[in-house]
């Protein structure tokens, strides 16, 4: 994602957030603020945030 | 578990070499060694004071009988011991003694003698704060040493070395008879009374404890030095042991009097051994620094190490065996990892299965299967992490599926002698080397069954027995129905897998066959390849790579080689790996759980030659090719043109699928007639992707398929839960498929169907309760 890109809920129409969002791996659920769509909640991870900081929380989890 | 862990009981790691184990002071000589070749004189002279007590008159006295069993002596000439300890008296800088903080001890001990046994006990009971009285018949200390050596070295150890000890020394004070001594107090007494003395009876009481010792009242007595014929350096080491045993003694009150001797298991590679000669001191006496060092470089610092030379993984992780099973019993230990240590998650996965500690380790020690049982503790548990192996097993269900899976005879054949096997990878990289390869068996023996399936390993791999188990029963009532047959494997791998499971099924490879029925030459001809091109080294130079599953299959092996000759081919030997068939990165599937090992291990195999490879497992030729070597199928030297030099591309994971769909639709229509709508994955669900060679390969490294990112367009689509950006006409959205996120961002195309792909992603962790969040919305406003 390009720094100040906006990405817009197609449905809602709204602009994304970085709002509370809980996600789960092997058997744990954590929380961590993501880009989401604060009418539906529809997420958004964009590519780099994948690969880099999700990455790492999934290996240290599968290392646990 | 057990009947794994047990047999690392004999590992031979911690072995004294063979030199430690005949020092009488049981040096650790690896350590003094590495010291002395690093040039650490401080070190290594305390190395060696701390075995021998008195150094320089240990090095004074010591003949050297680690000389004799140095695996060096027979060859270039044993190691230089006793200059290399002279070398570190003449270096070290510091010779102090060390003076031990350690808090008395309130037991009693006499030493009868004040020879070098007896002083070298009271030495070692006076570090450890014994209360220590040394009774000496005459007026001085050192009784036979004044006979062989110059007082000025062993009077200057004696000083030195007792400097910080405390202990009374009784001069010109016989010890008549026990009673004398039994009546002051001591709980034990070292007799050490020199060749021909006064024995107190201890001679004749061989055996309560193992030496000659015995009980007396409150105090026990033992004998040592040069009184049970130590001379020399083992007199010295005698009364060190001595002081060891009495402290035994004192902790335990158990009567035990080990000899002072070690046994080693110790087993040497003897291509290790080298040539080279001693370093010959300059000077003609002894060492300068630089000799010193050089002669410490020719030490083979023998360890058993095995392991550490030809298995991967403790190459790769600098493990010894014995560390990975402490870590794999951790690990598989039940409870939760909260409150215990699983250090061996990920490198049980992160690992080959090839049995190669098994085949050169002396001791049979089998790392491989345990960690093989420890990947199946590990699923029983519901503890192993499932994207390990998750991608291989989907793969397997695929291949084993409505899409890709065959198994019929012959048309009019209603029992087969044999049955192709081809593996479900060998057609998902190549499907027309499967299909030249039955031509070629069919036109020798028409009643040849055909069974295009997966056999399983990736359920075995993963731990998944039941899965494994459920494959197998599938496999074996197929094999059943067909009569019976002789399977013929293009896979050593899926073989070794069969001769586990299935081991009642007959079984050879295609390349034996293929070389006996004279088949070979139909498939060449089928494929228009010249019989110039098939003279004799036509095709240059090249090395056979076999795989670990055909270690012990000297006829595949020959077969192979066979075929590649007829095809023109010059054989180079591939040395190491003919010895010792090791895994080409691929086996056990460790690519997932650590794609450095996976990379490390095909990148060795692939160095190994400069030549270009043939392999006749489809993993091997598509981990080597991924690795940059030049690698070809023996299918493809038998079935290409010679001309077609360059490596082709390796089939992504889509085009796997695509392959497999498509060589089952081919060879239904050609050999049974059927076109039966099979679902065509290139047809399925979602709209036409244009994705660019970049990102195609970033998907196939990824392990992402086509047909997953149709279905998340299609879902995106469908759904509208998508985001859009807000500057651009690019859309991003995800869907759940199996225990996958896969995410896509993309564009639709202008004037016609489909959508242009620009990123393709995929996480393993699920975005939960998406709609229901954070108290901003319940469920019931979903």
């Amino acid at each position: 994602m390009e720094p100040g890109k906006k990405w817009i809920c197609d449905r809602c129409n709204v602009e994304l957030r970085l709002m509370e969002t809980q996600f789960a791996y092997l058997k744990r659920s954590f929380r961590h603020k993501v880009l989401r769509c604060p009418e539906c909640g529809q997420v958004y991870i964009p590519e780099e945030l994948a690969r880099g900081r999700v990455r790492e929380v999934e290996k240290t989890l599968e290392d646990k | 578990m057990g009947e794994y862990t047990d047999n690392f009981d004999a590992c031979l790691q911690k072995e004294a070499p063979f030199c430690g184990a005949e020092c009488p002071f049981h040096m650790d000589v690896l350590d003094f060694v590495e010291k002395t070749r690093k040039g650490m004189w401080n070190a290594a002279f305390k190395a060696y004071r701390n075995a021998t007590g008195f150094p320089h008159i240990a090095s004074a006295l010591c003949g050297a009988p680690c000389k004799s069993v140095c695996p060096l002596a027979a060859r270039g000439g044993a190691v230089e011991m006793p200059l290399l300890e002279r070398a570190c008296l003449a270096f070290a800088k510091d010779k102090s003694a060390t003076a031990y903080n350690v808090p008395a001890k309130p037991r009693r001990v006499a030493v009868v003698g004040a020879g070098i046994s007896g002083l070298s006990c009271a030495l070692r009971l006076s570090a450890k704060k014994y209360d220590v009285e040394v009774f000496a018949r005459g007026e001085r200390v050192g009784g036979k040493l004044w006979d062989i050596l110059p007082p000025e070295i062993f009077l200057k150890d004696i000083e030195e070395q007792f400097r910080h000890e405390e202990y009374a020394l009784r001069l010109s004070s016989p010890v008549p008879d026990r009673d004398f001594l039994n009546g002051r107090g001591f709980d034990a007494v070292c007799v050490a009374t020199g060749a021909g003395g006064e024995d107190f009876g201890l001679l004749r009481a061989l055996g309560e404890g193992g030496g000659p010792c015995l009980r007396d009242g409150a105090s026990a007595w033992f004998a040592c030095g040069a009184l049970i014929g130590d001379e020399g350096a083992r007199a010295l080491a005698g009364g060190l042991h001595m002081g060891t045993v009495i402290d035994n003694f004192l902790k335990t009150d158990k009567l035990l009097y080990p000899p002072n001797a070690a046994q080693t298991r110790m087993v040497l590679d003897a291509a290790r051994l080298t040539d080279a000669p001693p370093v010959a001191p300059q000077n003609g006496g002894d060492y300068a620094e630089e000799e010193a060092k050089a002669e410490a470089r020719r030490c083979l610092k023998c360890q058993c190490d095995a392991c550490r030379l030809y298995v991967d993984l403790c190459e790769f992780t600098g493990k010894w065996p014995l560390r990975v099973r402490d870590e794999i019993a951790a690990t598989t230990l039940p409870g939760v990892s909260e409150v215990k240590a699983t250090p061996a998650k990920r490198l049980l996965s992160a690992s080959n299965l090839a049995p190669v500690c098994r085949e050169v380790c002396p001791a049979r020690i089998d790392l491989e299967g345990l960690i093989l049982e420890g990947r199946r503790s590990m699923h029983r548990q519901d503890k192993a992490p499932w994207a390990f192996h998750d991608f291989w097993l989907r793969d397997m269900d695929f291949a084993d599926g409505p899409e890709a899976a065959l198994c019929r005879a012959p048309v009019g054949a209603a029992r087969c002698a044999h049955a192709f096997f081809p593996g479900c990878r060998l057609g998902a990289g190549d499907p027309r080397l499967v299909e030249a390869a039955y031509a070629a068996l069919l036109a020798k023996r028409p009643d040849t069954a055909l069974f295009l399936r997966c056999c399983g390993a990736p359920a075995e791999w993963a731990g998944d027995e039941e899965k494994h188990a459920a494959a197998l029963a599938d496999i074996r009532a197929r094999w059943e129905k067909l009569g019976k047959p002789v399977l013929l494997f293009a896979c050593p791998s899926c073989m070794e897998v069969f001769a586990r499971g299935i081991p009642e099924a007959p079984r050879r490879s295609v390349y034996e066959a293929l070389d006996e029925w004279g088949a070979a030459d139909a498939l060449a001809d089928a494929a228009g390849v010249a019989g110039a091109a098939r003279e004799s080294g036509a095709r240059g130079e090249w090395a056979v790579f076999d795989p670990c599953a055909a270690r012990r299959d000297a006829g595949m092996k020959s077969a192979v080689r066979r075929l590649a000759a007829s095809a023109g081919c010059r054989l180079a030997p591939l040395a190491e790996q003919e010895r010792i068939a090791r895994c080409c990165g691929y086996g056990g599937q460790p690519a997932i759980a650590s794609p450095d090992f996976a990379a490390f291990v095909a990148g060795k195999r692939a160095a190994e030659s400069e030549l270009p490879y043939i392999a006749y497992c489809a993993n091997c030729r598509d981990a080597l090719r991924k690795a940059g070597k030049e690698c070809r199928h023996i299918l493809e030297i038998l079935f290409d043109a010679p001309s077609a030099t360059a490596d082709p591309r390796l089939a992504t994971v889509t085009e796997h699928r695509r392959n497999r769909a498509e060589l089952k639709r081919r060879l239904l229509a050609k050999y049974w007639n059927e076109r039966p709508a099979i679902r065509d994955e290139s047809a399925s669900e979602g709209p036409r992707l244009k994705i660019g060679e970049a990102l195609l390969a970033q998907m196939d490294e990824d392990r992402i398929l086509e047909e997953e990112l149709r279905a998340v367009v299609a879902f995106c689509e469908r759904t509208g839960r998508r985001v859009r950006d807000a500057d651009g006409d690019a859309y991003a959205g995800y869907h759940r498929i199996g225990r996958m996120s896969y995410w896509v961002e993309y564009r639709p195309l202008e004037g016609v169907e489909g959508v242009e792909l620009l990123r393709a992603y995929a996480h393993r962790m699920e975005i939960e309760l998406e709609a229901v969040w954070n108290g901003v919305k319940q469920e019931a406003d979903v």
